[in-house]
């Protein structure tokens, strides 16, 4: 079957199959390749993606349910100037997360930054928990979201 | 639309299905109508009597939306489901609906006499949820509707994946009503154990109309009959169940024994 979606912002159309996960189409048709499967339970994060503004897992959607959607990937929110504050924030802590995890933890980032302004440690721990990707200490991560939250409110209140 | 494409298959949400599942999804030799667009499905509302939920509501908006109105043993039970990428696409009417698994929040709204109607072309019905054991395949379960009452004790705990792991998980659920310090109306169940959901109605009766806090030789009696119910359970829970029942039971008695101070 055919279905359109906005991959990135622009209008994306193919064909999938009954049979085939988002992740899948995304990475095959999509060219997407921050989307990586590991788990498919929706557990690990790195298959991550954004759907009409919320983080959720692609290995665990049939593509043919996502017509008409807003899908965001790494790729797409690469582009955006809220990437380049996540970026900053994980320079100057000294988070790297690896290429496996890096996808999920930055979209998982910008939605607690869409939620909260500034971000407590309980709200950061409850968005990671569930990622089990070992390379980046949850400590480094938590600095880095509360770093990312200030460059925001500095961007809003007008200073540098 | 069923009607007139009576093959079809209604596909809902299908997060359960997809996390059970290694590899591709499983395929359907039939056209799929799928359900998670239809916006009745999608509402919450409340009245002064009871909260009704869609059961097509994502449970993350569940626990956002009504986080001051439900109570916190069903929010428990929503918070331990997934992680909070699963929770933005899990559903309540999933973690009801799927076949052959009780799942975390069933035994909450179970204790709580929830109903859910059940709707097949042109006819509709309001069920006890304790009764639903499976939906046939013409029909949906559109909404779930729990009753509001006071509940003055009310404790959830979970441990393991009831979906992909039902013989290493278990839940236990207490609620309660307190009156000048006098249990009342003590509801108890052990769930997330495969297809059934465990209450053993002499340790409720025992509890009933004790005052808080509990003697020590009261203690020992719930203890007892909890762990008569537990070896009558054989067959329902693996020892590895029947253990951690029993040290839920010793928390929660605890709880009721060492802690819990009434103040009116």
């Amino acid at each position: 079957m055919k279905i359109s979606f906005l991959l990135n912002g622009r209008q994306f159309e193919t064909e999938v199959s009954p049979t085939e996960r988002l992740s899948d189409i995304l990475k095959s048709n999509g060219k997407i390749f921050s989307v990586r499967t590991s788990c498919l339970k929706g557990e690990c994060k790195s298959c991550s993606v954004i759907i009409d503004g919320e983080v959720v897992p692609s290995c665990m959607i049939p593509a043919f349910s996502v017509r008409g959607s807003d899908i965001t990937t790494l790729e797409g929110f690469s582009k955006t100037r809220d990437y380049h504050d996540i970026i900053q924030a994980f320079e100057e802590t000294g988070a790297s997360p690896c290429d496996f995890c890096r996808g999920g933890t930055i979209l998982t980032i910008q939605s607690i930054l869409e939620r909260f302004a500034e971000p407590e440690e309980p709200q950061i721990l409850d968005a990671f928990s569930g990622n089990i990707c070992p390379c980046t200490n949850i400590g480094l991560i938590m600095d880095s979201v509360k770093r990312a939250a200030l460059y925001r409110k500095r961007k809003r209140l007008g200073r540098k | 639309m069923r009607e007139q494409h009576p093959d079809t298959i209604l596909w809902s949400g299908g997060t359960a299905l997809m996390r059970m599942q290694k590899g591709p999804v499983p395929s359907f030799d039939r056209d799929i109508i799928h359900l998670s667009g239809v916006n009745e499905l999608k509402k919450i509302r409340r009245t002064e009597r009871y909260l009704e939920i869609g059961a097509a509501v994502p449970v993350k908006k569940i626990i956002n939306v009504g986080q001051h109105i439900l109570p916190f043993a069903l929010a428990q039970a929503l918070m331990s489901i997934g992680s909070p990428a699963v929770r933005n696409l899990a559903t309540m009417g999933g973690n009801l609906g799927i076949k052959d698994r009780r799942l975390n929040s069933f035994s909450v709204l179970m204790l709580m006499d929830s109903i859910v109607e059940l709707r097949r072309s042109g006819k509709s019905r309001w069920i006890q949820l304790g009764r639903l054991n499976s939906i046939g395949e013409a029909e949906i379960l559109t909404r779930i509707r729990i009753p509001f009452r006071n509940w003055d004790l009310q404790y959830f705990r979970a441990v393991g994946d009831p979906l992909l792991h039902p013989m290493d998980s278990l839940s236990f659920t207490v609620l309660a009503e307190t009156n000048k310090g006098i249990i009342s109306n003590l509801r108890f169940a052990v769930g997330n154990t495969g297809k059934s959901t465990l209450r053993s109605l002499d340790f409720e009766t025992y509890l009933s109309g004790k005052k808080l806090r509990l003697s020590g030789k009261e203690f020992d009696a719930a203890v007892n009959i909890f762990q008569s119910f537990v070896q009558n359970a054989e067959g329902d829970l693996t020892p590895f169940q029947k253990d951690r029942s029993l040290r839920f039971v010793h928390w929660f008695l605890r709880e009721l024994r060492d802690v819990y101070i009434f103040t009116e």
